[in-house]
């Protein structure tokens, strides 16, 4: 910081307009940069459209060799991980939060947060690693026993590993916690002091204020969640790892693998280019998954502003 | 005035000096080319009988077996950028460290693993020197050229092949042997026609005492789910063994497959995914590149090729397809879509059913193209046919990559002699 000022002051001093321009431009490079981007997606997406029309979101298919493309399985897999992912994380997110501000004693509440801090810091792949190696199996051999398999017929079967689209919404629930926890806890540490001290001298409960106090940041929760969400639709090599990799149209078959859009870019850019239309394709996949972003994005700041 | 133009110039002359420090600091680096004075560098050329000609190439000799071609390499630092298929990327790292020797450290062979298809875009958008793929130039991409008028040649470089790889824990190897199967069944398991280890077309083809370990168990059909060379050269074989895979099916870097839709296969990323994915899922049936199962000592099924004969992937294995391959390959400008069908379940004793080469792309209108390209002309032709040559020896040869058998090296090196003028 002391080598910012001193920098700021030397080449500033008294032209402090100079110092905005520089930042104006930084934030100009950022926009041009996500506009650029969008053009590309929207510019190659396109062809995919007119090929397959609305059939491109509405159809299960993805072959080079008879150029049909549907990905339909992969924008299901993606919004149904994303939602388990993130309905297990709100649990555990609010769960923690509270334990670190509200139950865990003063010394212990720093070594906690630092520590679900830290968490976010893994790498997706070693995420990834344990999820196929030590998560997955469990969960596979959870709803491969009764009574869990009896949902069978209708949630279908895990595959080998125990690789399905729950494993997955499990370990994407796993990775967003941290992030959604931070939020959490930090709305509530936020909560001025006075209003713990009148909530229990009106005589409630420690249970009754915790409730009342997420109620009053209701909105720093949502935001957290949605912002999660965002994360877990665009995670891609850990979700590649035990999602199962398989074209599953009957992608509300949670016990059985599938696929979703980021892993699915994952697998197949590489060889892309050999056939006419999978880049176009797979371009307007990305542009569909930005689209989604985009709306998350939207949402929360529309409800955060109403808060 | 001048008080708001001197700090903004005294910045930017820092960025300057700064980029042109970074700049000159390379030749000196640690980084990038080892640097020795221009006049000793002759002596690190460690090929035989080295001269120099009046244009100031230094003139190698390279041998393999009793073929034995000369090359010409430019005394001036010439880059090589190269690309494509992930296949051969570690052969191909291994032969630029290599070269980079051989030539005295004048040429430097960058190769990035973009993937075959990318390789060949790249390569048709000249963003490349040189494409390697798994497969020869695609059709769209041949119109292209054609309707281009562009002249450029295809090269094989190396073999490879693809090995069946199983987990059934009741199959006795020291006993029975690796398993016994044939193409069309590999083909209806993967098309959900056979759906148990026990069916009668696998049983008969094992040896009598070991038909009855085989289990009343759902096979389990891994594959793939990344596009792969490794993926179009396994849909190759299928297709010529089975014409319903042909139709329903196809052959690609990624393919629909039926069997998933059952609820009896999937896709795993990788040859390490795969293989991972079959030692842990019982009764499971998949396909790796033979290079990863030997180099991770997988055993492999043994496959009945075209005269019925069992046969256990191996380097003499795979020559004995490439040499009768050789004798069918085509004009190097001519559509080469039939070359990889030819290598496919050929007959012989010993001969492997399922066997593949790494194809390389290249322009020969380089020197007319740009000027002052005739060096690297002349470096592409010496790295090649120093790979074609020295770079099939087996001290030069990555643990798992199959050689070309010197018919073929020695038709490809004419190749690149004819065409590749400078």
């Amino acid at each position: 910081m002391g080598a910012l000022r001193l920098f700021e002051r030397s080449l500033f001093k008294k032209n402090r307009e100079y110092f905005f321009l520089l930042l104006a431009l930084a934030n100009i490079a950022i926009v041009f940069i996500v506009i650029t981007i969008n053009l590309v997606l929207a510019g190659q997406g396109v062809r995919i459209f007119i090929k397959e029309g609305l059939s491109f979101i509405t159809t299960s298919a993805w072959s080079g060799v008879k150029e049909s493309y549907g990905i339909l399985f992969a924008l299901g897999g993606t919004l149904v991980t994303g939602g388990i992912a993130i309905a297990i994380a709100a649990l555990l997110a609010i769960g923690s939060a509270v334990t670190i501000i509200e139950i865990l004693p003063s010394w212990a509440r720093a070594f906690a947060s630092t520590l679900t801090d830290l968490s976010a810091a893994i790498p997706t792949v070693i995420y990834g690693l344990w999820g196929l190696f030590v998560l997955s199996p469990v969960i596979g051999g959870l709803i491969s026993t009764p009574p869990l398999s009896l949902l069978t017929p209708y949630l279908g079967s895990p595959g080998s590993l125990g690789t399905s689209l729950l494993s997955a919404s499990i370990l994407l629930s796993i990775m967003i916690v941290p992030f959604s926890t931070a939020i959490i806890r930090e709305s509530l540490a936020r909560i001025p002091k006075y209003i713990d001290e009148a909530l229990y001298s009106l005589g409630l409960t420690k249970f009754e204020v915790v409730m009342i106090k997420l109620r009053y940041i209701r909105t720093s929760i949502l935001t957290a969640l949605m912002i999660s969400y965002g994360r877990a639709v665009g995670e891609t090599v850990a979700v590649a790892m035990v999602i199962g990799n398989v074209l599953n149209p009957d992608f509300w078959r949670i016990f059985s693998p599938g696929y979703t859009i980021a892993s699915l870019i994952a697998d197949q850019y590489q060889n892309a280019e050999a056939y006419t239309y999978m880049v176009p394709a797979i371009f307007g996949m990305a542009l569909i998954l930005f689209l989604i972003g985009l709306g998350i994005n939207i949402y929360v700041s529309i409800i955060s502003r109403r808060g | 005035m001048l008080k708001k133009i001197i700090p903004i110039g005294i910045l930017i002359a820092i960025i300057i000096i700064g980029a042109v420090a970074l700049f000159m600091y390379k030749p000196w680096g640690g980084v990038g080319v080892p640097t020795q004075p221009t006049d000793t560098r002759n002596t690190a050329v460690t090929a035989t009988a080295t001269t120099t000609t009046s244009s100031g190439m230094i003139v190698l000799t390279f041998t393999y077996e009793d073929l034995s071609v000369k090359a010409e390499i430019p005394r001036k630092e010439v880059l090589i950028t190269g690309g494509g298929s992930t296949f051969v990327n570690p052969q191909m790292q291994a032969w630029a460290q290599k070269f980079r020797s051989v030539s005295g450290g004048y040429v430097t062979v960058n190769y990035q693993s973009i993937g075959s298809g990318a390789g060949e875009a790249k390569w048709f958008d000249k963003a490349l020197d040189f494409g390697a793929s798994d497969v020869p130039i695609s059709k769209t991409t041949y119109d292209r050229l054609i309707s281009r008028k562009a002249s450029f040649i295809q090269i094989p470089l190396i073999a490879g092949a693809v090995g069946i790889i199983y987990n059934i824990p009741e199959w006795d190897e020291s006993k029975c042997g690796p398993l016994r199967l044939s193409g069309d069944v590999i083909a209806d398991i993967y098309l959900g026609k056979i759906l148990y280890w026990d069916d009668d077309r696998i049983k008969m083809q094992q040896v009598e005492e070991c038909r009855s370990l085989l289990p009343h168990e759902i096979i389990r059909g891994i594959h793939r789910s990344d596009g792969s060379g490794t993926t179009a050269l396994f849909t190759l074989y299928l297709s010529t063994v089975s014409s319903e895979w042909k139709t329903r099916v196809g052959t690609g870097y990624t393919v629909e497959w039926p069997r998933d839709a059952m609820g009896y296969g999937e896709g795993a990323r990788g040859n390490e995914g795969v293989s991972a994915k079959v030692k842990g899922t019982k009764y499971s049936i998949g396909y790796v590149e033979y290079s990863y199962a030997v180099a991770n000592k997988i055993p492999m099924a043994a496959l009945k090729n075209k005269d019925g004969f069992y046969i256990v992937p191996s380097a003499e294995a795979v020559m004995e397809a490439l040499k009768r391959g050789a004798k069918d390959l085509p004009p190097p400008s001519s559509f080469w879509g039939d070359v990889p069908a030819t290598l496919i379940n050929r007959e012989g004793e010993k001969t492997y059913p399922i066997v593949g080469m790494v194809y390389a792309f290249i322009y020969t209108d380089i020197v007319s193209d740009i000027v002052s390209n005739k060096d690297l002309a002349a470096a592409l032709s010496a790295f090649f046919k120093w790979v074609l040559t020295e770079g099939q020896k087996p001290e030069n040869i990555v643990t798992g990559y199959v050689p070309l058998p010197k018919e073929l090296a020695a038709k490809a090196i004419k190749y690149i002699e004819d065409y590749l003028k400078y």
